[in-house]
C-alpha cells in the first residue's frame, strides 16, 4: 500500500486519458446494425470515476466533458453537459449504497442511472432541436449493460497500475 | 496513518455530498445559459470552433480504423479486379463523352430558347474534384471532410455531389480541407421538386444513410412511390435539376395533417471516394473559360 496523499492530479490525468479513450469509442464508425446498441461510452465512463472518486469528479467535472462532446458531435451547447452533470451528481450521491450492492445489482442500478442521462440528454435536446424519443434510443442501454461489467474490471485495472485508490 | 486518512476522505466525500447541490445547480443554470443562448444566436461559434481545433486530435484518432480498413482492402484487391474496373470506366467515359457531345449542343439550343423568351440565363456550375479525406458518421451527426479547402476555392455553402446525385454542402472551410454535411444528416433540410409534376417540398435527413424525410405533404398531395425528387433551386445554395432522393414509401395515418413519406437518396452517400464540388458563374465567364480552353488546345 502506497502512503502517499491522493494526488489530484494523477486522478485528472487518469480520468483525462480514460474520457481521451471513451471520445474515440463514441467517434468510431460501427456497422448500421450495431450503431443502436453501441455504448455511451463516456457516461460509463464518468459513472466509474463518479463513483470511485466522488470527492473529485462530480457535476462540474461532467458538465466540462459534455462540453467537449458538444463540439465532437456539434449538439447545441448544453445539452448533452447537463445530463452528465445530472448523472455524475447521481452517482455522487448514492456511490455508498452503490458501492456495497453486489455486482449484478450494481450493474443494473449504473444503467438505470445512465438511462436518466439519457432522458435528461434527449428531454433537453427536444427543447432546443428537432429530437423525437423513440425505442432506439434506449437501445444502448442494452449495450451498456453487456460492456460495464468489461469496462470496470478494465478501468479497475488501469487504476490499479495508475496507483489511485 | 491509513486510517487517518481513509476518516478525511470520508469526511471529504460527506462535505462533497452536501455541497453536490449547489454544484449541480449552479451547473444546470450554467448549461440552460448556454443552451439557449447557442440555440437563438451564433455568438459562440467562434468558441466552439477554436475548441474543435483543440480537439482534431481525438477526431483523427477516431478515424484510424476506417483509414486501415481502406488501407487493407486496397492492398488485398489483386490485379485482375483491378483490369476489370479499369476496363469498366474506360468504357464508362466513352460513353459518357459521346452523350457530352450531344449536351453541348442542347445547352447552346437551350440558351437560344432562353434568349428567345428573354429568360435570365441559367447558371453554370464549375465543378471541382475532391477526394473524401474522412468519414464521421454517427446517428446524430453525418459529416464527411474533403481534400480541398480556401486554397481551391472552396466556400461555405457550397454543393457537394457525387456522379449519381447530390451529397451534401460545405459547412467549414480549412486551409486545405474541408468539412461537408451530408443530406441524411438529422439537421440539414433541401428544397427539392417532383420531377414528374414539379412539386415543390423539402426533404431532410433523418440520421439513416437509407432514408430521408419528406416532411408537410398534405394528405391530397401528388406523389408516389417511385417518384424522383431533383433539387429546386430554391434558396440559392442547390442549383436546380440535380437528383437528390426516390420516394420509397408513402403512408397515410389516420388523423395526421400531413402524409408520412420516406425517400432513398440517390447519391452512393457511403460508397463514394470521390465527389464534386460545385461553385456558380454566370453563363457569359463559362463561355469565355472555353474559349479560353478552345485556344489553348489550339495553340499546343
Amino acid at each position: 500500500m502506497n502512503d502517499q496523499p491522493q494526488s489530484t492530479l494523477k486522478i485528472y490525468w487518469a480520468f483525462s486519458l480514460s474520457c481521451f479513450f471513451a471520445f474515440t469509442l463514441m467517434l468510431v464508425r460501427v456497422p448500421d446494425w450495431l450503431s443502436a446498441y453501441w455504448p455511451d461510452w463516456i457516461a460509463l465512463v464518468i459513472v466509474y470515476w463518479a463513483l470511485v472518486v466522488p470527492e473529485r469528479i462530480g457535476p462540474v467535472v461532467g458538465f466540462i466533458v459534455g462540453t467537449m462532446l458538444e463540439v465532437l458531435f456539434a449538439k447545441t451547447f448544453g445539452v448533452i453537459s447537463a445530463g452528465l452533470a445530472v448523472l455524475a451528481f447521481l452517482v455522487n450521491i448514492a456511490h455508498m449504497q452503490l458501492r456495497v450492492t453486489s455486482r449484478w445489482q450494481q450493474v443494473f442500478l449504473l444503467v438505470l442511472l445512465v438511462g436518466v442521462y439519457k432522458l435528461t440528454n434527449l428531454w433537453f435536446e427536444s427543447l432546443v432541436e428537432n429530437a423525437r424519443l423513440t425505442v432506439a434510443d434506449w437501445l444502448s442501454l442494452i449495450g451498456n449493460l453487456i460492456v460495464w461489467p468489461f469496462l470496470n474490471i478494465a478501468l479497475d485495472e488501469f487504476r490499479r497500475i495508475m496507483r489511485i485508490r | 496513518m491509513l486510517a487517518k486518512q481513509r476518516e478525511n476522505r470520508v469526511v471529504a466525500s460527506q462535505f462533497r455530498k452536501n455541497n453536490g447541490w449547489p454544484q449541480l445547480g449552479a451547473v444546470l443554470v450554467c448549461s440552460i445559459t448556454l443552451m439557449v443562448v447557442d440555440a437563438n444566436t451564433n455568438w459562440l461559434d467562434s468558441s466552439r470552433n477554436a475548441l474543435s481545433v483543440a480537439l482534431r486530435p481525438i477526431q483523427a484518432l477516431a478515424s484510424v480504423p476506417t483509414v486501415i480498413g481502406r488501407y487493407t482492402t486496397s492492398l488485398m484487391t489483386s490485379e485482375p479486379d483491378v483490369k476489370i474496373a479499369y476496363e469498366n470506366l474506360r468504357n464508362e467515359y466513352f460513353k459518357l463523352k459521346s452523350e457530352t457531345l450531344l449536351l453541348r449542343t442542347l445547352q447552346d439550343e437551350n440558351a437560344d430558347l432562353r434568349a428567345l423568351l428573354d429568360a435570365t440565363e441559367r447558371l453554370e456550375e464549375k465543378v471541382t474534384l475532391a477526394e473524401l479525406m474522412k468519414v464521421n458518421l454517427d446517428r446524430d451527426n453525418h459529416r464527411v471532410s474533403v481534400g480541398r479547402g480556401i486554397n481551391s476555392g472552396v466556400y461555405v455553402g457550397q454543393a457537394v455531389i457525387d456522379d449519381q446525385g447530390v451529397i451534401g454542402q460545405v459547412t467549414e472551410v480549412m486551409p486545405l480541407s474541408s468539412i461537408v454535411v451530408l443530406i441524411t444528416d438529422p439537421g440539414h433540410a433541401l428544397p427539392v421538386q417532383i420531377e414528374r409534376n414539379g412539386l415543390r417540398t423539402i426533404v431532410r435527413g433523418t440520421g439513416s444513410l437509407s432514408s430521408l424525410d419528406v416532411p408537410y405533404l398534405n394528405q391530397n398531395a401528388d406523389i408516389q412511390v417511385g417518384d424522383i425528387l431533383i433539387s429546386s433551386g430554391l434558396g440559392g445554395r442547390f442549383p436546380n435539376g440535380y437528383p437528390v432522393a426516390q420516394v420509397s414509401e408513402v403512408s397515410e395515418v389516420g388523423d395526421e395533417a400531413f402524409l408520412r413519406v420516406t425517400a432513398q437518396p440517390i447519391a452512393k452517400l457511403d460508397r463514394s471516394n470521390h465527389v464534386l464540388l460545385l461553385s456558380r458563374e454566370k453563363r457569359g465567364e463559362f463561355i469565355q473559360r472555353r474559349l479560353n480552353g478552345l485556344k489553348d488546345n489550339e495553340s499546343e
